[in-house]
């Protein structure tokens, strides 16, 4: 992996933009599987709002629609 | 609403999903159909083969114009990220079940976001999202070209004949450039297409 890396120059925005969309994708997946876990822990939206610093509201318009934990 | 493309039909899109992995592309489009299409065992693969439009030729075609991206483990790991580790560590924790849904929960910017009457599920074959499957970004002109096939095949599903006529139809998809470039005219291809459909 570091060799990979190493071969690839930093410096080519192509390459650190697209390399930041990736870490947007992976945080977005991130983000779910965290807020589903804290939804099957029983969390309310307010309480995962403050952990995620955004407000109760845009917490749910985001993720009203996953799934609760052992739901298909 | 699944029900819109033909068995087949479906089978060309999976295909076609798969070998946006093999190029690392991070988007669904025509060219990936048209690959998509000579895979399969039907009517516009043998057109294409006989107009010497071979899965390779494109493939080697789809590099030229568009070219390679790179692996998502090679980007991250640019900014310092250990994205096996961060996929481990997410299984490990979730299950790997969960991860995958996961994936096809964070959707592509709305661009890219599959046409309306889409299911709401992966075509099938595991794709490139940052942790594991999911969907990928359905570029526009593909967008457009499943319209056309399906409202010319209504109230039947499309079938992959359907598929390459809306390739055609649209007319300005890499997929038709590809075309193009093999010297194949599009005139020839609609209308062995239209002559198969009635």
């Amino acid at each position: 992996m570091t060799v990979l890396a190493d071969a690839v120059d930093s410096r080519d925005p192509s390459v650190g933009l697209a390399a930041v969309a990736t870490l947007r994708t992976l945080v977005e997946e991130l983000e779910v599987l965290h807020v589903e876990n804290a939804r099957a822990c029983g969390w309310s939206w307010q309480a995962i709002a403050d952990e995620l610093g955004v407000t109760r509201q845009s917490v749910h318009k985001k993720h009203r629609t996953t799934r609760r934990r052992g739901q298909r | 609403m699944f029900e819109r493309l033909d068995p087949s039909a479906r089978h060309a899109l999976e295909l076609a999903q798969r070998e946006t992995v093999r190029f690392h592309h991070n988007y669904l489009g025509t060219e990936h159909l048209l690959i998509g299409l000579t895979l399969t065992d039907s009517f516009p693969a043998r057109l294409l083969a006989k107009l010497d439009c071979t899965p390779d030729a494109v493939r080697s075609a789809v590099v030229d114009v568009i070219g390679r991206g790179r692996p998502r483990e090679q980007l991250l790991a640019t900014i310092g990220i250990d994205l096996g580790e961060v996929r481990r560590r997410a299984e490990a924790t979730f299950g790997s079940e969960a991860v995958a849904y996961a994936a096809t929960r964070a959707l592509p910017r709305r661009r890219l976001s599959p046409p309306r009457w889409w299911p709401n599920c992966s075509v099938g074959a595991p794709c490139e999202s940052a942790l594991a499957g999911g969907w990928l970004g359905m570029a526009p002109r593909l967008k457009k070209v499943l319209e056309l096939a399906t409202r010319h095949a209504a109230p039947a599903p499309a079938t992959p004949t359907h598929l390459l006529l809306g390739i055609v139809e649209e007319g300005n998809g890499v997929a038709c450039q590809i075309l193009e470039r093999r010297g194949i005219k599009l005139a020839v291809v609609t209308t062995a297409a239209q002559a198969e459909l009635s």
